[in-house]
């Protein structure tokens, strides 16, 4: 009953908790602030799949450009996309899905050390490969002469994120194992 | 929650979204084909004329050009020890003009346009199986979810202090996300009875 409307809540739901991750305190590296919010993409793929969990971080991507100062430090409007950060967020919803469609995939047989391998490569490897595309093209484009410097830079200010958004997948892949044997949505 | 809109009856307020969004694109399509620094300060002061115009604060001004502050300046020593002072100067222009125009649309459009300006974008979708109808309801459930999850995390964040543990909680966030699907399922139950039906929808 209803599943064509409550994927639509769920969506919802977790645009809205992708957003309140990024409320959550922050430390600030150079240009691209630490935050939870990067937790949002794992939490809605490993517990939504892929289609509802990456179309919620589309929407929360809509909000974000229509001006909601949704990002982590209170950031938001058409201008991040055109800062370094527009990679790691057009990530987002590529992120979800991916790690969304790995989920199903496995889904009856889906043990922790499983889910951390898929939050690993779908929630740390997709975003910060993007990221760091994003980081070099708004670094090239914007005028430094070599693309290959623009990469190295990308590159060694990515790094800075790689500890704690391990640490982040390790969390999501927590959660969602505990979503998944208290109120399983995947495989109804 | 505070959209980044600054509310003023101006001439940039009261054009059409749809011409300020067109207006961002051409603008910025301008912007990265300029490459002298005089045409490219040219087109600053341009924008800043319009922030003039919008009659919004230099604090607005500021803030928007925050985030970029760090890659202009980056940019600025990769370009000055790479291609000269002028090509250096040419550059950092570019990032702050880019993003000033568009935080210009952010801050003069309100969020109610901005969200049907997006919904109008998004009814080629509808060749795809999507349905714009949906996005709107998916937007406002979206803006009740922000503040009702807040509260939620507040008040087990408060009722942990008064347990007396000093440590941020990491047990909060996993129970309160079975709570809150829960609640999702009974509000998609409570819209249905309402009647709004997935063939509305769909």
């Amino acid at each position: 009953m209803n599943a064509g409307l409550r994927d639509l809540v769920y969506i919802a739901l977790f645009a809205a908790v992708t957003a309140v991750l990024g409320l959550a305190p922050k430390i600030d590296v150079g240009p691209v602030p630490i935050s939870a919010q990067s937790m949002g993409p794992m939490l809605a793929g490993a517990i939504l799949g892929a289609r509802a969990g990456a179309s919620s971080q589309a929407v929360f991507l809509a909000l974000v450009a229509a001006g909601l100062p949704l990002l982590s430090g209170g950031r938001g409007g058409l201008g991040v996309f055109g800062t370094p950060s527009v990679g790691y967020l057009i990530a987002f919803p590529i992120a979800a899905f991916v790690i969304g469609a790995l989920v199903e995939r496995v889904w009856s047989r889906l043990t922790f050390p499983t889910a951390f391998a898929i939050t690993l490569l779908g929630g740390v490897g997709v975003i910060h490969l993007l990221g760091v595309i994003g980081w070099a093209l708004t670094l090239y484009l914007g005028g430094a002469t070599t693309f290959a410097a623009a990469v190295t830079a990308a590159v060694i200010g990515d790094l800075v994120f790689l500890p704690g958004d391990m640490a982040k997948a390790f969390l999501a892949a927590s959660a969602a194992m505990f979503v998944k044997r208290g109120y399983p949505l995947i495989g109804r | 929650m505070l959209p980044l809109y600054i509310e003023r009856d101006t001439a940039v307020h009261r054009a059409p979204a749809s011409v300020k969004l067109a207006g961002l694109v051409l603008g910025a399509v301008v912007i990265s084909i300029l490459s002298s620094a005089k045409s490219l300060g040219a087109a600053l002061a341009v924008i800043l004329a319009l922030y003039a115009l919008a009659r919004l604060p230099l604090r607005a001004t500021l803030a928007a050009l925050k985030p970029v502050l760090f890659v202009a300046a980056l940019l600025f020593v990769m370009q000055w020890a790479i291609a000269g002072v002028d090509a250096a100067i040419a550059v950092s222009l570019r990032v702050c003009a880019l993003v000033l125009l568009a935080s210009l649309v952010t801050f003069t459009t309100p969020l109610s346009e901005m969200i049907e300006a997006i919904t109008a974008a998004a009814r080629p979708l509808s060749l795809v199986g999507a349905n714009p109808a949906k996005l709107g309801l998916v937007i406002a459930l979206t803006l009740r979810f922000i503040p009702t999850l807040m509260n939620d995390y507040r008040e087990i964040e408060a009722a942990r202090a008064a347990r007396g543990s000093k440590r941020p909680g990491l047990g909060a966030p996993a129970p309160m996300l079975i709570k809150t699907l829960r609640m999702s399922a009974a509000l998609a139950d409570a819209i249905a009875a309402r009647g709004f039906e997935e063939r509305d929808a769909r």
